[in-house]
């Protein structure tokens, strides 16, 4: 099970509306204009969850919301071989080695270029996944609608790096989360779940 | 060909960072904001990239509000659905780390 942790205030579109899911195109300017403040995780774009830890939702919506955080409960199925998978040990490598083949390419250096130039050294991690799973439709004519690592994720208290403390699982579709398969997660029940 | 089966080259992925856009990679990340907790502002958020502002002590604050303007605010002052749009609109703006 994912757990997805927000606002009240989010939670309550989300609630009305659905999940809204919008993933830009790393190699397309003018459709990203409607993205104009839109940040890159980690691990793309994309919802972001956490899997079968609903506690961590709800501290990581937390820092956001003191008053009234939400946490949602959502059940994906993810069609086969979409969900790329970077706690399995192969796809992990397959990501490294991309990854290393490309920094050394002129364009991957020009990518590192600007992101020293800019200090978004945060949003690289981001870019690499964007730009494997672009790889991966062109070349092995896959369409990734998620993406699954540890990651470490700060929550209040927290003053150092001690690495990863969840796996995190990102939904680039809308489509894999109708109003029939999520629901907003009790706060008694969050140690349950 | 399954995900976990896959293989290739250095030269499969040189070809295909040759074949880059890489002007518009370099467009967007300029676009980008430095913020590393995108999680909470990837989602469910864009629909609000236009619209969400605020009044406070007569000082409209929107997404696009200067970082100045925004450290001005005294949290403690606002009411909690002011807290909460204020907090949106920081994150907007990528000064919540």
């Amino acid at each position: 099970m994912l757990y997805h942790g927000t606002t009240k205030l989010n939670a309550d579109s989300i609630k009305e509306e659905g999940f809204n899911i919008t993933v830009p195109s790393i190699v397309e300017v003018e459709r990203n204009q409607r993205y104009k403040n839109k940040t890159i995780g980690s691990l793309g774009y994309g919802l972001y969850t956490f899997e079968n830890n609903a506690r961590l939702a709800y501290e990581f919506a937390s820092k956001y919301d003191k008053v009234d955080p939400i946490v949602f409960e959502i059940s994906v199925e993810f069609p086969e071989n979409s969900l790329l998978d970077l706690t399995q040990e192969n796809m992990n490598t397959m990501f490294n080695k991309f990854c290393r083949i490309q920094s050394n390419t002129k364009h991957g250096e020009m990518i590192y270029n600007q992101i020293r130039k800019t200090r978004k050294v945060n949003v690289y991690a981001g870019i690499m996944i964007e730009l494997f799973i672009l790889f991966l439709q062109k070349k092995f004519k896959v369409k990734i609608l998620g993406v699954k690592r540890w990651e470490e994720t700060f929550l209040p208290g927290t003053k150092y790096s001690i690495g990863p403390n969840a796996i995190e699982v990102t939904i680039r579709s809308s489509n894999l989360v109708s109003k029939n398969n999520f629901k907003v997660l009790r706060k008694e029940n969050l140690d349950e779940a | 060909m399954k995900l976990n089966e896959i293989n290739f080259t250095k030269k499969d992925v040189e070809d295909f960072m040759e074949e880059l856009n890489v002007n518009a990679v370099l467009e967007n990340i300029d676009k980008m904001s430095a913020n590393s907790e995108s999680k909470f502002s990837s989602y469910n958020l864009n629909k609000y990239t236009n619209s969400i502002s605020i009044s406070f002590k007569g000082v409209q604050l929107s997404n696009y509000a200067e970082k100045e303007t925004l450290s001005k605010v005294n949290t403690d002052d606002l009411t909690t659905d002011q807290n909460s749009e204020y907090r949106v609109i920081n994150i907007l703006n990528g000064e919540f780390a």
